[in-house]
């Protein structure tokens, strides 16, 4: 007979996490509940209420100034929100990856040269300005390109990919260079293996723990820069909600009693970049404590480059 | 290759920065509560003794030259500044301000003879002479400069000169009953300063010597004034561009006057004593219009579709609190050719009659864009607007641009459904001429409907000297436009003000030509 193990819950995620990763992943969760339950609250553009209705049974976060249900259009915000940044933070990924690697391995190379003098030239405009200069660059209005329709919703993912390619082109390089600079990389090439396998096998998983956190905070920074955008009529246009949108909007009602207006869609969006800032800090607690390098000057640190 | 220390005593890390921002977020509002609380009217009556009057606008364009713009964000700071031939009078006739009497018209109409008042001077010094008001034409009708006034003049206006210092002269192409009309509203400047965007000169009570685009205006008494001696020492213009703001520092007493009350403001003026609420009737217009050139609003009963489904009483609630008239044709109730009868649409959409329409229609086309300004309101109304045609399946794309992209627009056609607000008493006085433009067949700016009726009461409008004949045929032109769904816009809004009770008040009858007069007004305790 097989002895069995005791059953009991398992609380070592706890541990793992702490508990700036339970608040984060909580803070995340409302997030996510709160896109849910707007998303299956309907049409967030349907004049079904009366203009300022504080929350109540009928709608559980008021309504706005023409009378639209505010769950509704938080939630789809939030969504908006976590859409903009989620495809604008991958498309910065998939072009800095490749890039980071191949500038890491061919470092000597004048091509590797010039890109990385590139990408540290760009570096040296914040993130948030390059994308108000690049949004301000692109057409006003919706055009074709490459036969595709590039709204303002698609300029803003584009812009906000744009600034943070520079910053990850950079994390993956340090990276791969210091996975390169490994005892076991130099012993797999003189047993043959060929390059192709060396990266892809043994390089790019290895780079994973960076490239993680780096999305992490990117992520952060871009729901981050998505609602300041919107705020400020740079983003997604009204009157498609987007938590940016939906504060700027709400800015003339704070002197009405209308506080749940603001309030509400602005919790939200802390909600959203606190969580996903906390994941990310107990992200780098784990890897630094794996002494995994953080390049310099990478959105995860203001440290000096050394 | 730099690793990531951690010396959280010594420096403050992410996480902690967190917890100190949240606490920061939640302390704040109690803190910032704790430091206000005064006697607002004790501090307003200390303000006082400098003699500045105060007002909160919502604006302060890069180009302030009143003879290009009528956009009130000019015109109000403006008026103090620069004065025109005629004026208007308590009860809104057109009286001599500038002119030295009444004007000598030639039998044929074609001659207007002008003298300018003696001894009126500009800010500068210069005595204000027949040159002037030839330069002012000069500026008008001049196509590079960009004047919103050569759509009234460039077809009307053949020559003008100086007949001697105090004489000009205006000779026109066709007889044009509007002249007066226009003469009442045109601010006269300086030769030398006409051209300029980036300052006014002018006759007025107050001089401009001050402006930051974007941030203020600052007005100081002209002591060589013509009239009665100016009140304040000064005025100033402040831009607050979010009307929360605004109303903040009225409430603060740190202005005594704002403009371009958001609606939804309202209850909060009403409840407090020491503020005043002003409502008056003005001629403010929702320009819209339909191109007839292009599928789909060519299709007639696409159009009345969309007219009688129009949601007039939602923009009325929702958008103005209720301070809006329903719309019908192009005219509204504070301007000539008002027809208070005129019911040709309903006031909440009439969805089964709109079924019918679109089934009739010939064109298959179930949706539009519309274009809007980029201002919140433009944006509200077309977000009301669309909510209400989406119940009858039309689906509408909302543009939004800003004022020269949206002129460029209407100049060359390019829309479906065009939207904006425009306040036109500063041009026309109790009247827009220039809103019914598109609706003449033979202008650049028609929008494609072709009527030779109501080209011919264009004519009369603009020509004729008899106002009773020109009301028949701005009557008969809000009608034709009405019923044949060309123009029809959903609501004609009031203008909306608030005021501190330490001023005395606002006058209302000379909102209904959009004057806000700020030297007529005075501090009261």
């Amino acid at each position: 007979m097989k002895a069995r193990r005791p059953q009991g819950l398992d609380l070592s995620w706890v541990r793992t996490l702490g508990w700036a990763g339970i608040l984060g992943a909580a803070l995340i969760a409302a997030f996510l509940a709160v896109a849910a339950a707007g998303l299956l609250r309907g049409d967030p553009l349907a004049l079904d209420g009366t203009p300022l209705t504080p929350p109540g049974p009928s709608h559980p976060f008021g309504t706005d100034s023409l009378g639209r249900d505010l769950l509704a259009r938080t939630g789809h915000g939030a969504v908006t929100s976590a859409m903009v940044s989620v495809v604008s933070v991958g498309l910065a990924t998939a072009v800095a990856l490749p890039l980071g690697i191949l500038t890491g391995w061919f470092r000597r190379h004048p091509v590797a040269s010039v890109v990385t003098w590139a990408v540290e030239l760009v570096q040296v405009v914040p993130p948030f300005i390059a994308v108000v200069v690049l949004l301000g660059l692109s057409a006003d209005t919706d055009h074709q390109v490459l036969g595709v329709r590039l709204t303002a919703t698609g300029r803003l993912i584009l812009s906000l990919a744009v600034a943070f390619v520079p910053f990850m082109t950079r994390v993956v390089r340090s990276a791969t260079m210091a996975e390169l600079s490994s005892e076991y990389v130099d012993g797999l090439i003189l047993l043959g293996v060929r390059r192709r396998e060396l990266l892809g096998r043994e390089v790019l998983p290895n780079l994973a723990p960076a490239v993680v956190v780096q999305v992490l905070l990117a992520l952060s920074v871009a729901v981050f820069a998505e609602g300041g955008l919107s705020y400020l009529g740079l983003g997604v246009p009204p009157p498609a909600p987007t938590l940016g949108n939906l504060i700027a909007e709400a800015g003339t009602q704070l002197l009405g009693d209308a506080w749940w207006y603001a309030l509400i869609p602005g919790l939200v969006l802390v909600a959203g970049i606190t969580g996903v800032n906390l994941l990310a800090d107990v992200a780098t607690d784990r890897i630094s404590g794996q002494r995994t390098p953080v390049p310099e000057n990478s959105p995860a640190t203001d440290e000096p480059a050394s | 290759m730099t690793l990531h220390h951690h010396s959280p005593r010594a420096t403050v890390d992410r996480r902690r920065f967190l917890g100190l921002a949240l606490g920061a977020a939640v302390t704040a509002p109690a803190a910032l509560a704790a430091c206000s609380g005064s006697s607002t009217g004790d501090n307003v009556a200390a303000r006082h003794r400098d003699g500045i009057l105060r007002i909160g606008v919502a604006g302060a364009p890069n180009n302030i030259n009143p003879l290009d713009s009528s956009s009130e964000l000019v015109q109000w700071p403006a008026e103090p500044v620069m004065e025109s031939l005629y004026t208007y009078d308590q009860n809104l006739r057109s009286v001599p301000l500038l002119a030295d009497g009444e004007p000598i018209v030639s039998t044929d109409g074609l001659t207007w003879k002008v003298k300018v008042r003696p001894g009126v001077t500009f800010h500068n010094g210069d005595p204000l002479t027949a040159d002037h008001v030839v330069a002012t034409l000069d500026h008008l009708l001049d196509l590079g400069s960009g004047s919103e006034w050569i759509t009234y003049l460039i077809d009307y206006v053949q020559w003008f000169e100086a007949e001697d210092e105090h004489t000009a002269v205006i000779g026109l192409a066709k007889p044009y009953g509007l002249m007066r009309s226009h003469l009442t509203n045109l601010p006269i400047g300086h030769s030398d300063f006409v051209d300029r965007r980036d300052t006014m000169m002018g006759t007025g009570p107050y001089a401009l010597t001050g402006y930051r685009p974007g941030q203020s205006f600052t007005l100081t008494r002209y002591d060589g004034y013509h009239g009665a001696e100016p009140k304040f020492e000064g005025i100033e213009f402040t831009v607050f561009t979010d009307g929360g703001t605004r109303l903040l520092t009225l409430q603060q007493g740190r202005v005594d006057l704002i403009t371009s009350v958001p609606h939804t403001n309202l209850a909060t003026i009403e409840s407090d004593p020491d503020l005043r609420l002003v409502v008056a009737e003005a001629p403010m217009d929702v320009l819209t219009y339909v191109n007839l050139d292009a599928e789909p609003f060519s299709d007639e009963n696409f159009r009345r579709a969309v007219a009688v489904s129009m949601d007039r009483a939602g923009v009325r609630d929702r958008v103005f609190g209720g301070h809006a008239t329903l719309g019908q044709g192009p005219i509204g109730p504070a301007q000539r050719g008002w027809d208070p009868e005129l019911k040709v649409f309903p006031a909440e959409a009439d969805l089964e009659k709109a079924a019918e329409l679109l089934k009739k229609a010939d064109t298959d086309r179930r949706e539009f864009s519309l274009t809007v300004g980029t201002t919140q309101l433009g944006r509200d109304i077309a977000t009301v607007l669309a909510a209400g045609w989406a119940e009858i399946g039309l689906k509408v794309t909302i543009d939004q641009l800003a004022g020269g992209p949206w002129s460029s627009a209407w100049l060359s056609a390019e829309y479906e459904m065009l939207m904006n607000t425009f306040q036109s008493g500063f041009t026309s006085g109790p009247a827009n001429y220039l809103t019914l433009t598109p609706g003449d067949s033979r202008n650049l700016l028609t929008c494609g409907y072709n009527d030779p009726e109501v080209d011919g009461w264009m004519d009369v409008v603009w020509q004729t000297t008899d106002e009773n004949e020109r009301d028949e045929a701005l009557r008969n032109i809000n009608r034709r436009l009405a019923e044949q769904a060309v123009m029809f816009p959903p609501v004609y809004p009031d203008l909306m003000m608030a005021q501190r009770s330490e001023l005395s008040p606002i006058d209302v009858e000379g909102l209904r030509v959009s004057r806000l007069r700020p030297q007529r007004l005075a501090f009261v305790t």
